[in-house]
């Protein structure tokens, strides 16, 4: 004898939120400092909001870790220049500022819960918010795009790039 | 990240981590071990054997000596930090120390450590080698001192025997002003770069960390210090963002490292506060590309610069060949040779250039090549000195105005009197073109008296044999006619600048009146003009009968008697 059971929602939930990033950029190094890092996210019904807060950290870091410092780098060889951590530069708690965080509540309408995903909603956020941080610290100087990650290097040849295109 | 196996040795004193190392060739000293188990770890260092000094305790000590501060080698960085003397009277050590890893390594990595693994990307070497910090070793011969500047001798390489144990570092009292920056990705790495500045001796001291395979001073960046009397050098330390104190020192430019070295920097006021935009990982590789297209753009620029520089001055020599006298003429001649000389001079700054942007490529410092410089200047001064003087003569020469390019001149000069026409004019030589076609080359110190023929007008002077029976008033009839038919035809008109007048008898002898024709011409036709006359002269004498000198008799005796 046998017996299937399908549980099909009736479709996903739609978490959201909006992140906002306050960078100080040292146009003489391409240094940047993340000042002030606000996230509010919605995620539905909260049952344990300390697990909430703790995914929205972890995942914000993994952002800014991916906008500022986190890169493999190839030589011409193809070897990877950035094989320990000491140079693939994972930050530490002392690179991730303090986070402001809030939320709304709005419940899920597809599942009985009234629950929504927050897992990834600070790693998918953050590396935008702090990318164009950057960029509109730099606007002034006609700077209007910036790679991943923006490393002092990258930054301050943005800036000369644009100084050189200016003048 | 296992390392290959050693032995391992524990000494209980100085002395005997001395007989230790002794017995062993490749044994290591092991103190705090952070920075050398890393490497054990990664198989880039291979001990045979570690000597573990880390329980000798009475090498952990911060205390004052006279004017002098003494550190032992193995205070840990967390004590050096918390030392309230060095807090006190040399704040820059205790704040570095603060600054080093984190706070595991501080507890564990020892100044002594640091100083004797000769990494110059570590903060306290620059810091203590801006202080002109001295360091006590102890080998199986006794004790001995060596300065922080004879002491790091390359990229992990110090001026410790392999049998040496470092005691004690030994530091002034510093406290009139200091600033340490050091330029990092995260808190815990190593610095990218970073720069100490400490007060001392009326100037500043600054010391570079991971600027090259040593810490390193920066001796310009100190002598501009020192030039701009009493910069001010803030208290503690400045945090990124803050502005630049009052007066200060900028920093343009840092010199290009090998290795993992900053390249591109920046700067900010303020003293010692060379931040680098500097990315630790990728820079390393590529440098000498870079030194090789900037050596090559040089050698370019130069050699462009003297291919036109070239052209421009052969034109104006072609052109000089047809010009005559007028005042346009002279005007060229001047123009083509100060042309050819500042020409000159371009192209030897051009190479001058080349040659400074390789040996700045390579590192040297131009500021002790300088002085090196000064000192061979005197012993070679002697060989020198005609050098000096031919130059200084040429830029009198064109200043002057003695003479240009296409002038006919005498140059009298040590090796005799050189006449002809000038051909070039350098700041070194003059090339003139006798008439015969010689070349010769004057050194322009060589030169006493210039007689320069081409300079505002010259004389064309015909002395005329009349015998001296002849009428000297009729003789002078006969030549002034001549003269007023000859002045309004060519080449006469063109060249001459007044009408030609006989001047009258300029010697009489027994068979021989000279009367003396001269004209005042264009300076560089009087030869023409002289010929021209002759001829002229010569021709209407004959034509009216006038007598001239009977031809000598020959000397009796000389033939045989009829």
């Amino acid at each position: 004898m046998e017996g299937t059971a399908v549980y099909d929602p009736p479709n996903f939930t739609w978490p959201a939120g909006t992140h906002v990033c306050v960078v100080e950029v040292d146009t003489e190094t391409g240094q940047t400092d993340v000042l002030r890092y606000v996230a509010v996210d919605d995620c539905g019904v909260v049952i344990n909001p300390m697990i909430v807060d703790g995914q929205v950290q972890g995942g914000v870091a993994q952002g800014i870790a991916e906008a500022l410092y986190e890169e493999a780098v190839y030589d011409e060889s193809g070897n990877l220049m950035t094989s320990s951590m000491t140079q693939y530069l994972i930050p530490s708690a002392m690179e991730i500022p303090d986070m402001i965080l809030d939320r709304t509540e709005t419940p899920s309408t597809t599942n009985a819960l009234g629950v929504k995903g927050i897992a990834e909603a600070g790693t998918i956020a953050s590396p935008p918010a702090v990318i164009n941080a950057v960029v509109d610290a730099l606007s002034h100087l006609g700077v209007t795009e910036m790679g991943k990650p923006a490393s002092p290097e990258r930054v301050w040849r943005a800036i000369q790039e644009a100084k050189g295109a200016a003048s | 990240m296992i390392p290959a196996p050693f032995e391992y040795a524990r000494a209980g004193s100085v002395e005997e981590a001395i007989s230790l190392l002794g017995s062993d060739a490749d044994a290591k000293i092991l103190a705090g071990g952070h920075s050398l188990l890393p490497a054990m770890r990664l198989r880039v260092a291979r001990p045979s054997m570690l000597v573990d000094i880390g329980r000798i305790a009475d090498l952990s000590y911060v205390r004052e000596d006279g004017d002098r501060l003494a550190i032992g080698a193995l205070t840990r960085h967390h004590d050096v930090a918390n030392a309230e003397a060095l807090q006190q009277l040399c704040p820059i050590v205790a704040h570095a120390a603060g600054q080093i890893g984190d706070p595991q390594v501080r507890h564990m990595g020892t100044i002594g450590g640091s100083v004797a693994h000769g990494d110059p990307a570590g903060d306290l070497p620059a810091v203590l080698l801006a202080l002109d910090a001295e360091f006590v070793a102890q080998g199986p011969n006794g004790t001995r001192t060596v300065a922080a500047t004879d002491f790091f001798t390359s990229l992990f390489e110090t001026a410790l025997a392999p049998d040496e144990v470092l005691t004690e570092i030994r530091i002034p009292k510093a406290n009139a002003g200091w600033s340490f920056m050091k330029f990092q990705r995260r808190a815990q790495d190593w610095a990218v770069v970073g720069v100490s500045a400490v007060r001392a001796n009326g100037g500043v001291h600054v010391g570079l960390t991971n600027m090259g395979l040593t810490p390193l001073r920066a001796a310009g960046v100190e002598e501009a210090s020192r030039r701009r009397r009493g910069p001010r050098v803030r208290r503690g330390t400045r945090r990124r963002g803050d502005r630049a104190p009052g007066r200060c020192v900028r920093v343009r430019r840092v010199p290009p490292s090998a290795g993992e070295g900053a390249r591109s920097a920046s700067a900010r006021g303020g003293l010692g506060i060379a931040l680098l935009a500097q990315d630790p990982i990728r820079y390393s590789r590529d440098w000498w590309i870079e030194f090789a297209v900037a050596i090559a753009i040089s050698i370019a620029i130069a050699t462009a610069v003297s291919l036109i520089v070239g052209r421009y001055v052969r034109r104006y020599r072609r052109r000089t060949k047809e010009t005559g006298d007028d005042v346009e003429g002279r005007r060229r001649r001047r123009l083509t040779t100060v042309v050819g000389l500042a020409g000159g001079i371009v192209v030897v700054i051009a190479w001058l250039m080349v040659g400074l942007t390789i040996l700045r490529g390579f590192n040297v410092s131009l500021g002790p090549l300088v002085v090196s410089a000064g000192i061979a200047g005197v012993a070679l001064g002697f060989g020198a000195q005609t050098l000096v003087r031919d130059t200084i003569s040429g830029l009198f020469i064109v200043l002057e105005r003695q003479y240009d390019i296409g002038d006919v001149v005498d140059l009298e000069s040590d090796g005799g009197v050189v006449s002809g026409t000038v051909e070039a004019l350098s700041l070194r030589i003059t090339s003139v073109r006798q008439f015969d076609g010689t070349l010769s080359f004057v050194p322009n110190g060589a030169v006493h008296v210039v007689r320069n023929k081409t300079r505002g007008w010259g004389r064309a002077i015909v002395d005329v044999r009349v015998a001296v029976a002849e009428d000297a008033g009729r003789v002078r009839v006969v030549l002034e006619e001549l003269l007023e038919q000859l002045s309004s035809e060519e080449p006469f008109e063109s060249a001459l600048r007044k009408n030609p007048e006989v001047l009258g008898v300029v010697q009489v002898t027994d068979a021989a009146q000279v009367i003396r024709v001269a004209a005042e011409t264009e300076p560089s036709r009087r030869w023409e003009i002289e010929r021209e006359l002759r001829e002229r002269i010569t021709a209407r004498i004959a034509e009216r009968g006038i007598r001239v000198p009977p031809v000598p008799m020959p000397q009796r005796g000389s033939e045989p008697d009829a």
